[in-house]
């Protein structure tokens, strides 16, 4: 089950909070947890094994973390427990392509690993980060173990936090879990919080992303170079739009529920550099990395030498958790590239001349995300190439973008605004309770209405 | 203040989905299974008689045409190309029974596709974007199907924004292309092809002396197959066998460019296609090819072949003769 779907936010959604409101504080968390394991059982329909995977993981570090603060020999269980949960998270994710390289590797040794391409769990790459981060905060002793079950499971399987993050660290959701309030405010702001990040799912995401589908459509080899700048700047787009929309439905439910959730995105497109892109992009995970990480490793107060290598293992690391497939690797590695390269040389220049960084920023944000967007290598290089006005494609229709600006021109515009925080700033100063409310009717039921369309007649949305 | 702001919005809200919950209900807990389309079918037996009754008054649309033939055949004589097979020398063909199986296309060039009509989906813009056939005319839309072909309005260059019936009544054409289907492809497929055979009818009717193709819808790759019955090449075969019946193989002829795009087990192949529907635009050449590949000849296997055939000189005399009148 997704958040921008009907059968959520008419049936799943009231139904818990039907529940949810009334019952007593004692009660909340069990509620919570058990209508959790529905969401997720929901989405896991033909892998119900998957519902036992997270439940063994839960009953799994509950007792490890018990085992942590309880016994001397601590770090053993420390160990232990991160091998369980990055041993799963290998399996799922990554064997397969282990398992492929290392036989290409080995192949003329007739060695032969078998190649098993397992389906991932939903949400394991956000539920192995919480588990481990928990994990080492109670071995740092930076927060107790949670001797309630209960409590410590809907840490983990909260549906608002499950599927897609923000990456919440035990520590900051620990006061929320054992004692919340019901309060018509939290309510108020949560729902504003979800139907704006439904618009942008729905209304901007969607709708701008399918250029970009249009465009690997047509394939790479055939697209002019106009088209191929704008099909990456509507992937940016819709990037952006689809995970900024989906953390800030998941902020808006945790908060009906009288919890603060992280935020995850702060107007990344107005970086003026790359290590500031960082800091305002996926924001839960950058902490996650450099908590986790980069600071153990030593961070940045061993020189610069060893700076840059704590950056790079964070980056590689950073490249694949979002992918099991080279080009991840690839994009970890410019991404560090360019962050090392800010370090030594460019920081000065950016801070200081705001319109060249405005410009090296928007040549690298839509190009980094290319290597990011194009899992294949050679379609990812026969790309690049098109993005040189002077190379040749093969059967380019030279008009192909006067007719896609045509039909994305607008959209891509309306997606220019909503990086900048103009629409927020017009949203904030709408002291007018009617204007705010009719506004965000308009959002959400406009977002319906599009929902509605893309399940109804699905080869109609599908239009070929 | 906030508070009264906040209750107001709640509860506005809450009014909201309480208003809508009527449509909610029918959208969230009734599935249609099966779609009928909402295009008007009323009018279209009235547009039927009207177009008898131009057509028969006309006399220099059919001397267009006439022209047309004898122009086409002045240049496959002319052509030096050594495969092209010339319309003098018919290969194998039975006049009175043609059979399907035999039918025998002939192969053309590229100025076969002058006075061309393309009527289609977003796969025959794809031909029109990619298929380097520079003169031909394309009414065709991403999200045509044969319910509202006759609602859309398209511009058509230098012929202005129409409705397909409103070209046909405009412009003459020598060969008329059609393939619809992966729109509708959910609907009742004998519904669906009734519609499409009125259609084919009908343009008939507009344009008596052009040759219709029917167009075999493409088929979809192996995943889209399996993964959505609706859109499995078994269902598409299906329709697209219910279309072909619809050819006469006299004016109205039928083929299926599948075969230079399918992986030899009835699908599309993989790595021809990203969205497992369109073929990349690189291959809509080879869709051009195979078109030139299975041609047909005005005045070639049909009622009037025994006047026509081999002699150019009798279309030009018929000419002549109809302009005396």
């Amino acid at each position: 089950m997704v958040f921008s779907s009907l059968e959520f936010i008419f049936i799943f959604l009231p139904i818990f909070l039907l529940f949810y409101f009334p019952i007593s504080k004692k009660y909340k968390n069990i509620l919570l947890f058990l209508f959790s394991i529905i969401f997720y059982a929901y989405g896991s329909l033909k892998q119900p094994y998957f519902i036992l995977l997270i439940l063994l993981s839960v009953i799994v570090n509950y007792f490890l973390a018990l085992k942590i603060e309880g016994d001397k020999n601590s770090k053993k269980y420390l160990i232990g427990g991160i091998i369980y949960n990055f041993g799963w998270l290998f399996l799922f994710k990554y064997y397969f392509f282990f398992a492929t390289e290392f036989n290409s590797l080995l192949g003329y040794f007739s060695i032969k690993i078998p190649e098993i391409d397992f389906i991932l769990p939903i949400g394991i790459s956000f539920y192995t980060f919480q588990t481990i981060s928990y994990l080492i905060d109670v071995y740092k002793g930076e927060v107790k173990a949670e001797k309630r079950f209960v409590n410590f499971g809907t840490y983990i399987v909260m549906f608002p936090q499950l599927i897609a993050g923000p990456i919440v660290t035990y520590k900051s959701i620990q006061k929320e879990l054992n004692h919340r309030k019901n309060k018509i405010d939290n309510f108020y702001i949560g729902l504003k919080y979800f139907i704006m990040g439904l618009g942008y799912k729905v209304l901007l995401a969607n709708r701008i992303g399918s250029l970009w589908s249009d465009i690997q459509m047509i394939g790479f080899d055939s697209i002019s170079t106009p088209l191929a700048y704008l099909g990456i700047i509507a992937f940016s787009f819709q990037i952006y739009f689809d995970f900024y929309g989906y953390s800030l439905m998941a902020i808006g439910l945790g908060k009906m529920l009288g919890f603060m959730l992280p935020i995850n995105f702060d107007y990344p497109y107005l970086s003026r550099s790359m290590t500031e892109f960082w800091r305002r992009w996926h924001i839960t995970l950058g902490s996650w990395f450099k908590k986790y990480v980069y600071i153990p490793l030593g961070g940045n107060r061993h020189g610069i030498l060893k700076t840059l290598r704590n950056l790079l293992i964070v980056w590689l690391f950073t490249g694949l958790w979002h992918g099991a497939s080279w080009n991840f690797v690839l994009w970890g590695l410019v991404t560090f590239a360019f962050i090392a390269l800010e370090k030594i040389w460019l920081k000065p220049y950016l801070e200081k001349h705001k319109i060249f960084s405005r410009i090296y920023m928007i040549i690298l944000i839509p190009f980094t995300w290319s290597i990011f967007a194009i899992t294949n290598l050679k379609d990812l290089g026969t790309f690049l190439v098109r993005l040189n006005p002077f190379s040749k494609g093969v059967n380019v229709y030279a008009l192909d973008y006067v007719k896609y600006l045509n039909s994305y021109g607008i959209l891509l515009l309306i997606g220019l605004l909503f990086c900048t925080r103009i629409p927020d700033k017009i949203l904030k100063n709408c002291k007018n309770g009617i204007l705010e409310i009719i506004l965000y009717l308009i959002i959400f039921w406009l977002s319906i209405y599009c929902l509605c369309m893309e399940a109804n007649d699905p080869f109609l949305y599908f239009r070929f | 203040m906030r508070q009264k702001n906040s209750l107001l919005f709640i509860r506005t809200f809450l009014l909201s989905i309480v208003v809508a919950s009527p449509f909610l209900i029918k959208q969230v807990i009734f599935k249609k299974e099966d779609f009928s389309p909402s295009e008007n079918m009323d009018n279209y037996e009235e547009e039927i008689k009207d177009n008898s009754n131009t057509n028969s008054v006309s006399n220099p649309s059919t001397n267009k045409t006439n022209t047309n033939i004898s122009n086409s055949k002045t240049n496959s004589n002319s052509n030096k190309e050594p495969t092209n097979s010339n319309s003098n020398k018919p290969s194998n063909e039975n006049p009175s029974n043609p059979n399907i199986v035999n039918q025998s296309f002939v192969k053309v060039d590229d100025d076969y596709f002058e006075d061309a009509l393309f009527i289609g989906d977003s796969r025959t813009v794809g031909i029109k974007e990619y298929g380097k056939i520079k003169k031909a005319t394309f009414f065709c839309d991403t999200g045509m199907s044969i319910y509202n072909l006759y609602s859309k309005k398209l511009s058509i260059s230098g012929v202005g924004k129409v409705s397909l019936k409103e070209l046909l009544k405009k412009k003459k054409y020598g060969k008329i292309y059609i393939m619809l289907g992966i729109n509708e492809i959910g609907y009742n497929m004998d519904k669906s092809a009734a519609k499409f055979e009125e259609t084919v009818n009908y343009i008939k009717k507009a344009q008596p002396d052009a040759i219709i193709f029917i167009q075999g819808n493409l088929h979809v790759s192996k995943e889209k197959s399996e993964k959505n019955p609706t859109f499995s090449n078994k269902r598409i075969d299906k329709y697209n066998k219910k279309l072909s019946k619809i050819a006469d193989f006299k004016t109205v002829f039928y083929f299926d460019a599948n075969e230079i795009f399918d992986d030899g087990k009835g699908n599309m192949k993989a790595n021809y296609t990203f969205d497992n529907t369109h073929i990349y635009a690189k291959y809509y050449v080879n869709w051009t090819n195979y078109m030139k590949e299975h041609a047909v000849l005005p005045g070639e296997p049909s009622n009037k072949e025994e006047e026509n055939r081999d002699d150019s000189n009798v279309s030009s005399n018929k000419v002549d003769n109809e302009k005396q009148e």
